[in-house]
């Protein structure tokens, strides 16, 4: 069993006065030190002749690895693609800033940079290789969770690409039947337990309660619409947009028709709008060209015809569809004594009276539901928006390992733009499930109770809910949460925080704990 | 023989390539500029003390997760000179440009930018480009006007340089080719009462963002101090008929907040008018809007200036309407930052025409030609920001892989 330390080795030296005989005089002084097993010096962008210089070296007897930065600048985004047996739990990376962009260049100091670089190798070889890690993945399975076309899209591509695939759906679909794909219909989701690769997720269908096996789950957006219908009028019809079309086709003439942006400025009970902005301006089109109704006027915030939706809403403007802008402050309302809706025009700066027999306005969204996210443990901030690795929010895969997000349950967008999410979130469906192994985390917080000034920052920023603050006024992590992610760690101002390596024990009951599940 | 041509290394290309790379085929993308990377190299990092999501890192940390890949050819300074298509193969036949820097020896360590003596004629490599390698620009290099310049050549340490270089054209057989052309920004100077170019301190958004590059702050040009109120016009040759196009460019409203943002946090005592027509951002409302609500010294209003004109010490009187109470608004400011949008690149149509497709009347390209392998990705269909065209650009590779894996 290997526990051989990698170290790369930025290839600019030169500029930070460290001659060819003093790197060599540190390069043997490393290749000495126990823990260590092979030296690469790289580029830190695309160095291909490093890449030859790779099938030379041991570098795959190595399981971690410490990649040495020279100067400050190279650290942002830089990063080295590393022979896949290494973790990225077990990388470190050693920023020496000796060198600045400005030119302000320091000498290093072989001595120093030869110690550091041996307690790093030695901590490393304290944790556990990634090898005695992996939990396999009992199920080959995909559940998607959602119900519209779009899960149905995404559930027939995962079909397509040969992984196994679940709907499973709170809607009752007696009648529909795809090809590979396993339908749960009726079903509301309960809970989620189990850990990448071996999750169950309980669900009550007809009062009963299932259980059911994934790999991994595909999140989808509908769980999160809220439906919010306006005031009470009897004198006026509430058309949801998508059902728009059937009204056209059924020739009803109106006196007034009004489209909202958004359900949420009539009642302000939702932050997030998601109006089908394509759909909207092709309704308002077809209203007027179909004369079914006098007067068509659309009420909306800011009209949010981006792109080459601009044409659109010329196009709509000029067959005679009439646009009328509020402010925030002053939100439209429906009069209480007739088919009316009354609103102060943001450009003319006075209220207007609309004859609006139909309302008709996009189904307006959230971002999720606090209590269904807690239900499925999905690691999510202070407001229960869902997090995403890094920052590259939007792009499929939430924090949680296995949990992929699609569509508006990543964040509000417009359809048009949901589907071309579509292929990325299958592409990392397809590369998770390739892998077939889950690891176990490495290391886990832990919170020096000296140094914690109580400041609830790691509370705010932890993902999986993990650290709470105790009776004492201090905070206090729950290891059975923590993921051994590391950013309280990064956020603590009093440094109180440390990542600890799991022992062998409890990476044995973590691999435990994850058999019962899977029996 | 390559699997997959990419032409265009911007946010889609690279997203494609991800995707294509991850799943094993061979991969060459293709770039007119020295480094891939697209318009986003030129791009700040908007973050003040948490990320903003502007996602301008999202296709750099994609490129340097993708350059060590052995299965990655990069093709940059070249350009497609004609295409033969089949509906199994098609040969490219690529046309490669000298670098005069050969990347393999190159270790970045920047001397020879220092000795140059012609500024610009050594293009140094933006952060997360690749290859990670200076490029030589040979209409401004004194060694090609006079022959008696060689500093760069003695001064590197690996011999890396080598002027004697020559044009190179390859054939190149693949199976599928992707179209990532994506948007270059409009030249505002075509809108003419912004008076861009005429006035020192009307910037337009990618200038600033050169200037945050360069200095890590925004600064004026005119005297290099640190301006106090600024001024971020939206919908600067974008919806609009006069010296522009008519569609709206999609991306100027998020970038635009986020300048806004990233000054204020790093001057608190600054003022920031944000003028726009309308806003269309989608994910900023509960983010940009968010924080813009609770900060007095940024005013988010609507009605875009009618003129913008020189005042004392090089500062700007800007004359706008105020829709709300069809006021006329006058301010001073210390500088205009003017969010230009993007159009379809003029290469984009010849492109197309040689990949047999067909372009609309704005030069977006309108249709793709799977059937014969010919893919298109990004924002060269339609406006698109940093992250869905990176996205759009993930897609496209997996249809690609659909086209070669599944649709045998």
């Amino acid at each position: 069993m290997s526990k051989k330390t990698l170290v790369i080795l930025s290839d600019c030296s030169s500029c930070i006065g460290l001659g060819e005989s003093e790197l060599d005089n540190i390069l043997s002084l490393l290749k000495q030190d126990k823990n260590i097993g092979a030296i690469l010096r790289m580029k830190p962008v695309c160095d291909r002749k490093a890449r030859k210089e790779y099938k030379t070296l041991d570098v795959h007897g190595c399981d971690r690895a410490i990649i040495v930065y020279w100067c400050s600048m190279e650290q942002i985004g830089a990063s080295i693609t590393l022979p896949k047996k290494i973790h990225p739990s077990l990388v470190e990376t050693l920023n020496m800033s000796l060198c600045s962009p400005k030119g302000k260049n320091e000498r290093a100091n072989p001595e120093r940079l030869t110690r550091i670089i041996k307690e790093i190798a030695a901590r490393l070889s304290l944790a556990e290789p990634v090898k005695d890690r992996q939990i396999k993945f009992s199920s080959s399975e995909i559940s998607v969770i959602g119900s519209s076309d779009q899960a149905i899209k995404a559930a027939k591509a995962l079909a397509l690409h040969g992984i196994k695939t679940k709907l499973i759906v709170p809607q009752s679909l007696p009648n529909v039947k795809l090809e590979n794909i396993e339908i749960i219909d009726g079903a509301e989701i309960n809970g989620l337990s189990g850990i990448p690769g071996n999750f169950k997720i309980s669900y009550f269908k007809k009062g009963e309660r299932k259980e059911t096996d994934a790999a991994g789950i595909l999140l989808m957006s509908e769980r999160c619409l809220v439906d919010v219908r306006p005031p009470a009028n009897p004198r006026i019809k509430f058309v949801p947009l998508e059902q728009f079309e059937d009204h056209v086709k059924s020739g009803s003439r109106a006196k007034g028709i009004v489209f909202f942006d958004d359900l949420g400025s009539l009642t302000s009970t939702t932050d997030q709008s998601i109006p089908a902005w394509h759909i909207l301006l092709e309704s308002a089109k077809t209203a007027v060209t179909n004369k079914i109704a006098d007067s068509v006027c659309v009420v909306a915030r800011d009209v949010k015809a981006s792109g080459l939706l601009e044409l659109a809403w010329k196009e709509a403007a000029e067959a005679g569809v009439k646009f009328i802008r509020y402010e925030d402050k002053a939100r439209p309302k429906i009069e209480k004594s007739g088919p009316f809706v009354s609103v102060k025009d943001l450009v003319l700066g006075e209220s207007l009276l609309i004859p609006a027999d139909i309302i008709v306005a996009p189904i307006t969204s959230r971002p999720w539901e606090p209590s269904f996210i807690e239900k499925l443990f999905i690691p999510s901030d202070w407001n229960f928006r869902v997090r995403s690795r890094g920052p590259q929010r939007g792009l499929g895969q939430s924090t949680c390992d296995g949990i992929f997000l699609f569509g508006y349950s990543a964040f509000g967008k417009l359809t048009d733009q949901a589907y071309p999410d579509l292929g990325s979130v299958v592409s990392q469906i397809s590369s998770f499930m390739r892998q077939g192994y889950h690891v176990a985390k490495g290391a886990v917080a832990e919170i020096n109770e000296e140094k914690c000034s109580a400041c609830y920052t790691c509370v705010r920023t932890c993902p999986y809910r993990a650290a709470t603050m105790n009776a004492s006024w201090k905070a206090e992590i729950v290891s059975e949460k923590c993921a051994g992610c590391g950013s309280c760690v990064a956020v603590c101002p009093s440094k109180a925080i440390e990542l600890k390596n799991c022992t062998r024990e409890q990476i044995k009951s973590q691999i435990e704990t994850s058999l019962e599940v899977a029996i | 023989m390559k699997e997959v041509v990419i032409i265009g290394g911007g946010p889609a290309g690279i997203g494609a390539a991800e995707t294509l790379l991850s799943l094993g085929k061979n991969v060459a993308i293709v770039d007119t500029a020295p480094f891939v990377g697209g318009v986003p190299l030129e791009l700040s990092c908007k973050g003040d003390i948490e990320c903003t999501m502007c996602h301008v890192c999202m296709p750099r940390d994609a490129s340097s997760r993708i350059c060590t890949s052995e299965k990655l050819e990069v093709l940059s300074n070249s350009s497609l000179k004609s295409a033969t298509l089949g509906p199994e193969t098609a040969e490219l036949e690529i046309v490669t440009s000298p670098r005069y820097v050969n990347p393999d020896k190159c270790i970045a360590c920047g001397k020879c930018m220092a000795v140059c003596p012609v500024q610009g004629a050594l293009i140094a490599p933006p952060h997360g480009a690749i290859p990670n390698a200076p490029s030589v620009d040979s209409e401004l290099c004194k060694h090609f006007k006079s022959r008696d310049c060689d500093l760069c050549i003695q001064i590197c340490p690996t011999k890396a340089f080598n002027f004697k270089e020559k044009q190179k054209a390859a054939k190149i057989q693949c199976k599928a080719i992707i179209l990532s052309t994506g948007l270059e920004p409009i030249d505002p100077s075509g809108v003419l009462h912004y008076n861009y170019g005429l006035l020192p301190n009307v910037l337009t958004s990618l200038d600033a963002e050169r200037i945050i590059v360069k200095h890590g702050e925004l600064r004026r040009p005119s005297d290099n101090q640190k301006p106090k109120k600024i001024a971020i016009v939206q919908c600067v040759g974008s919806r609009t008929t006069k010296g522009g196009v008519e569609y709206c460019s999609k991306f100027c409203c998020k970038y635009g907040l986020r300048i806004a943002r990233s000054f204020v946090e790093r001057a608190p005592d600054a003022e920031v008018d944000f003028l726009y027509m309308d806003l269309r951002t989608f994910e900023p409302r509960v983010e940009a809007l968010e924080w813009a609500a609770g900060k007095k010294n940024v005013k988010i209003s609507q009605g875009v200036p009618s003129i913008v004109q020189p005042t004392e010490k090089d500062n700007l009187l800007v004359r706008r309407t105020n829709p709300g109470d069809v006021s006329i608004e006058e301010n001073e400011y210390d500088m205009v930052v003017l969010s230009i949008g993007g159009q379809p690149r003029p290469e984009t149509k010849v492109l197309a025409a040689k990949l047999s497709l067909e372009v609309d009347s704005f030069g977006f390209v309108s249709n793709d030609n799977r059937k014969i392998g010919v893919f298109v990705a990004g924002s060269c269909k339609s406006p698109m920001d940093i992250e869905e065209s990176f996205a759009d650009g993930k897609a496209t590779g997996f249809a690609v892989i659909e086209r070669l894996e599944v649709n045998k």
